[in-house]
């Protein structure tokens, strides 16, 4: 009965008619609108999709031939990129060691137990200003601080703590926003069982915010990994034949600054080395 | 900033052992706030300022040197929207029970009987090491329940525990009250009249952060004796 209702209602008096008719033109209308917005929408993650594709193909096929090629690590000096890619993993590994517990703590502070102050604004401010500080000029304020004033010279230890100079308030940022996200309910859960507020703090936000305090790490390995600039003042570019040790205190290269050498101060020598070296295996 | 503004004037109200303490009232009359002040959840939000003093078995939770942590194991809470940890079942109930440090046969002991206390045993014995996510919105609330039970508090603060819940849900949670108030002291602020009326056995009516009336339920709904509180319960405003 009520499917007989509506199709007399379409089918009723003429101003009826004339409003279902400009409803349908509307409605008409309001489609096209949509799929134009998800066609543009697609186009746009189809090529960025394919960019992203073509890097990585290209990478592949112009990349794996040196990659799987031993003479490409060696250590005979003659720019091959095995001692390279040992300072550049030497210092992701020992930069994250050192700057994690820090920042994060900080970031626990911060955000669960320092008053909501002037103080914490000022720090935030702080924060903020060093992130925009130029690599190129926070290596030169760790050669001063660390080379030059603590003595440690040009060394993997300076630019390891010139790195964190880098680093932390990223990490900071970014471990506080982690730490936020999570639930002003699963906290008042937690202490709420009669959990001290560290133990709330261990057992129900950090696990929560796990997944955007691995975000945090992430991001700050890779700008220790494309770093260059701020490493150039406090690692240097030597390229040491006892490179393969842990040793803090020597001056080495890594991949970045291997780059810009070969590009710049090497040009001539070195980049017809390098070339030869690894054609000479073909 | 949020401005700041006075939530609660003057409340003084007596809680009484074993028994169920419903607190009703318009939204935004303070009645929430006045609960989570038994507990001291007020504490948390940033800029807090209490004045008077609040007496659980006869000293001040108030007082400098109470022990917060303390007061809150004895004081047990369960919130308006289910509260889950994103962990096991078996994890939620066992949270506070791993806070106290209990072995874990205790631990088994208590989650069971708790889930058996909460009426949910049964819907999840075969899934204990699921998400509790997983869970639809009224068994949530229960296991909030067992998880406040499984510390063995004396007192339960439940604050609009079935608003988020459908009408069978809500039935379950009530039969809960009923059961639990043999061996708790409960206090339950609630929108709904009938739910008060349902489980409580004393009524505190709240309006605009004072607190209007308090008396037996069965007063309250058939004797009011302030206009407000015969306005409020008759639906003529609120």
């Amino acid at each position: 009965m009520s499917a007989q209702q509506q199709i007399s209602t379409t089918q009723g008096t003429p101003e009826d008619r004339q409003r279902v008719d400009a409803l349908q033109r509307l409605t008409r209308r309001l489609h096209v609108r949509n799929n134009i917005a998800s066609a543009i929408l697609a186009i746009a993650t189809g090529l960025g999709a394919l960019l992203f594709f073509v890097i990585i193909i290209k990478l592949l096929v112009d990349g794996v031939p040196y990659i799987i090629n031993p003479n490409f690590y060696g250590a005979d000096g003659t720019g091959v990129v095995g001692p390279q890619i040992f300072n550049t993993l030497y210092l992701l590994v020992f930069s994250e060691i050192i700057l994690i517990p820090i920042a994060l703590s900080a970031a626990i502070y911060l955000v669960e137990y320092a008053r909501q102050g002037p103080l914490v604004t000022i720090i935030h401010f702080a924060a903020e200003t060093l992130a925009g500080v130029p690599s190129l000029v926070l290596g030169l304020f760790g050669y001063l601080v660390f080379s030059s004033v603590l003595g440690f010279g040009l060394s993997r230890l300076s630019g390891i703590l010139t790195l964190l100079c880098l680093n932390f308030p990223v990490a900071l940022r970014l471990f506080e926003d982690a730490l936020v996200s999570v639930a002003r309910e699963q906290r008042e859960g937690g202490l709420a069982l009669g959990s001290s507020k560290w133990h709330m703090i261990r057992t129900v936000v950090l696990p929560s915010a796990l997944p955007g305090i691995i975000t945090g790490v992430v991001l700050s390995a890779g700008k220790v990994i494309a770093e260059a600039a701020a490493l150039i003042f406090t690692v240097g570019s030597a390229n040491p034949s006892n490179v393969y040790t842990l040793n803090p205190m020597i001056s080495t290269d890594n991949l970045t600054i291997h780059i810009w050498f070969l590009k710049t101060v090497a040009r001539s020598v070195r980049i017809r080395m390098f070339t030869r070296s690894i054609y000479d295996q073909y | 900033m949020a401005q700041s503004r006075q939530a609660l004037y003057d409340v003084s109200l007596p809680i009484r052992e074993k028994q169920v303490t419903a607190l009703i009232g318009p939204s935004g009359c303070g009645k929430s706030t006045f609960l989570r002040t038994l507990n001291r959840m007020n504490d948390l939000i940033p800029g807090t300022r209490i004045e008077g003093e609040a007496l659980f078995d006869g000293s001040n939770i108030y007082a400098k040197k109470t022990d917060v942590v303390l007061l809150r194991q004895r004081i047990g809470m369960v919130f308006q929207r289910p509260n889950p940890f994103p962990k096991s079942i078996f994890e939620n109930i066992a949270y506070g029970l791993r806070v106290q440090g209990k072995s874990q046969s205790f631990i088994k002991e208590r989650v069971e009987a708790s889930l058996q206390g909460a009426a949910l045993w049964d819907e999840v014995k075969d899934r204990l090491n699921t998400s509790a996510l997983g869970l639809s919105g009224g068994q949530q609330q229960r296991l909030c329940i067992a998880r406040a039970l499984a510390v063995q508090p004396e007192v339960l603060l439940m604050d609009e525990p079935c608003s988020a819940l459908d009408p069978i849900a809500t039935l379950k949670i009530e039969e809960l009250i009923t059961e639990l108030v043999k061996d708790y002291t409960i206090v339950i602020v609630t929108h709904n009249m009938q739910q008060a009326s349902r489980v409580s056995h004393f009524t505190s009516f709240f309006l605009s952060g004072k607190l209007i009336e308090t008396a037996s339920t069965v007063n309250i709904f058939e004797h009011p004796r302030q206009k407000e509180t015969e306005d409020y319960i008759s639906g003529r405003f609120g």
